[in-house]
């Protein structure tokens, strides 16, 4: 039986082309498709690089930071997309939506493409430096240094856990956890609380290039959010419908936000006047900023009642905590662990 | 007095419980002692426009009306006669005819005066009301209607300074001229906003959605959460009754 018409007016045998993910798919292709070299070539490097350039120490340290977060992350979100959420698509609990499998793939593939972005932007604006590349290949490479000091790595790393998790159980609870810790917590509030940062800093140090990339992720991740919001409003509807083995949904996804957001303190660190925020990014307004954007995506848009005291709470200690540390001698701590490690790997290799 | 909210003396009220208060003085401690921890309460959008005499709580205006209805024949005369043009008007435009039938011509025009005065807005009164008027206007309503005309600024807005040191609140006062301070803090909201907090709302949500703005060093406040919401626990726990 042919399906209800969509915008355009097409229908189809399989695809149910009213489905919101049929749309978000169709979004996809439409906007999604933006090609990270021809952009490249379009704007060019060589303003960018000017303006890099002329920059004092301090801002592009803070520059640099923000960015390596961007790359660790968009690198994280790409290979536990297509790892892990592809197969929580197909999940039972989401009712063999195809449409929702369709999309996941464009969602994969512009994951993939932020990854290229910044890692060809950093490269050819920034100049050569070492990320340790060869490091940990499973995933890339090792997270980037200051990354890792600041102690955001973390939550990439808790996101890899959940969502591989999920993928495996299909779990509905445990889905809820990944998909909160994705697309509520890394793409909703770190990834978008990026953007303002980019936002803010591109008023001090206009680099052209840089900012019409992330104007095409933030459109990107717009759908994410979108789609993250809808999986989750799904599984929500069937608790409160009582379905019971998706009793504990909503629970989790609290849990899953009080457990994790603190790593809005550790990515907002390098805008505290602890480092001086020499690009006056501002880490109250940030603040502020993800303040707003947790109740509108836990109060409002899943209609979830959080505690905004808990948060507060939560975030304020680990502010605390990275205040205390010392986060250049950090960073000086994991280079040299890596040094230490490559040798190990290079005497391994030598070995066999 | 009453603690009509907002007022001088609602804001007194709060100042002492808060001062007061175990909690927050055990919360606050620290607050302010190196930094600038005043806070300014901004209150916008009252509804002085929209709120007129006679849709004050009957608490407010019942002697007002009382004095009216007690006064003479000839008494009534010459306070209808000293009226400004602006009350002439709103005179003119109400019916004086239904209410008291049969009555005499002196009545009705009594209960015209009564529907007159009832219909100035708030924000009219300084521009309405006149000396012989005003002699009538006493207590709790005198003073609140003075306060309005003191410290609303730009037609809708009243601005309320607390100082906080150590867990202290010395002193909290409505201010005239708000461009001549600048507290550490500024926590503003619509009128309603702030009757939501009065009655229990909690702060840190209302800053968290959007409903209040929190203007400052917001890493301090959230370092600080507890102090926070026992300053909003305080107000919830202040009775008011509402103007508006
Ligand atoms: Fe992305
Ligand atoms: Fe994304």
């Amino acid at each position: 039986m042919p399906q209800d018409t969509t915008q355009s007016g097409f229908q189809a045998e399989r695809i149910d082309t009213s489905s919101k993910w049929y749309d978000l798919f169709q979004k996809g292709v439409e906007l999604g498709t933006w090609n990270v070299e021809k952009l490249f070539d379009e704007v060019g490097f060589e303003e960018d690089r000017e303006i890099w350039s002329s920059l004092e120490p301090g801002e592009q340290k803070q520059i640099r930071y923000l960015l390596s977060g961007f790359l660790d992350g968009e690198f994280a979100v790409g290979e536990d997309a297509s790892h892990h959420l592809q197969r929580i698509a197909g999940a039972p609990c989401f009712d063999d939506n195809e449409e929702m499998e369709m999309y996941m793939t464009m969602f994969t593939l512009t994951e993939h493409k932020h990854t290229q972005f910044l890692d060809v932007y950093m490269h050819e604006v920034m100049g050569e430096q070492d990320v340790f590349a060869d490091l940990n290949p499973k995933r890339g490479g090792a997270r980037i240094p200051i990354v890792q000091a600041t102690g955001l790595g973390e939550i990439f790393d808790r996101q890899g856990q959940l969502t591989a998790r999920a993928a495996h159980s299909r779990d509905p609870v445990d889905i809820a956890k990944a998909l909160t810790v994705y697309h509520m917590i890394v793409e909703g509030l770190l990834a978008r609380g990026g953007f303002y940062s980019i936002n803010k800093l591109s008023q001090n140090a206009p680099l052209p290039l840089l900012n019409h990339g992330f104007k095409f992720i933030s459109t990107d991740e717009g759908r994410h959010m979108t789609h993250g919001v809808e999986a989750l409003s799904e599984l929500i509807a069937k608790e409160r419908a009582g379905e019971p083995e998706f009793q504990g949904v909503s629970q989790a996804i609290v849990d899953v936000l009080y457990e994790n957001v603190p790593a809005v303190a550790d990515f907002g660190y390098m805008f505290t006047d602890a480092v001086d925020d020499p690009l006056e990014i501002n880490f109250n307004d940030l603040l502020l900023r993800v303040g707003h954007l947790i109740d509108g995506q836990f109060n409002e848009a899943l209609d979830l009642d959080m505690d905004h005291r808990t948060v507060v709470g939560r975030v304020a200690d680990r502010h605390q905590e990275c205040l205390e540390k010392d986060i250049d001698d950090a960073v000086r701590t994991y280079r040299d662990l890596y040094q230490r490690k490559r040798g190990v790997e290079a005497a391994a290799d030598g070995g066999r | 007095m009453v603690d009509w909210f907002p007022s001088e003396e609602w804001l007194e009220s709060y100042r002492r419980n808060l001062a007061e208060d175990d909690a927050y003085a055990a919360a606050s401690e620290g607050w302010g002692v190196e930094f600038d921890g005043d806070f300014c309460f901004v209150l916008t959008h009252l509804p002085l426009e929209e709120t007129t005499l006679g849709d004050l709580p009957d608490a407010l205006t019942a002697e007002l009306f009382d004095r009216i209805d007690a006064l003479s024949a000839d008494e009534f005369d010459r306070l209808r006669e000293t009226a400004t043009p602006a009350f002439d008007e709103r005179f003119a435009a109400v019916d004086g005819t239904g209410e008291s039938e049969g009555a005499d011509e002196e009545e009705n025009e009594r209960v015209r005066f009564r529907r007159a005065l009832s219909t100035v807005a708030l924000a009219d009164v300084p521009t309405v009301v006149w000396p012989a008027l005003e002699t009538h206007i006493r207590g709790d309503l005198e003073s609140l209607l003075a306060q309005l005309e003191a410290y609303v600024v730009d037609g809708s807005t009243v601005y309320a300074h607390l100082s906080l040191e150590d867990g202290d609140c010395e002193r909290a006062e409505l201010v005239a001229d708000p461009s001549a301070r600048d507290p550490g803090f500024e926590l503003e909201a619509p009128y309603e906003t702030w009757t939501e907090l009065v009655a229990g709302a909690d702060v840190i949500e209302s800053v968290m959605s959007n409903e209040m703005e929190l203007d400052g060093d917001v890493t301090r406040v959230l370092h600080y959460g507890d102090a926070a919401a026992a300053m909003g626990d305080v107000a919830g726990e202040t009775d008011a009754r509402y103007l508006f």
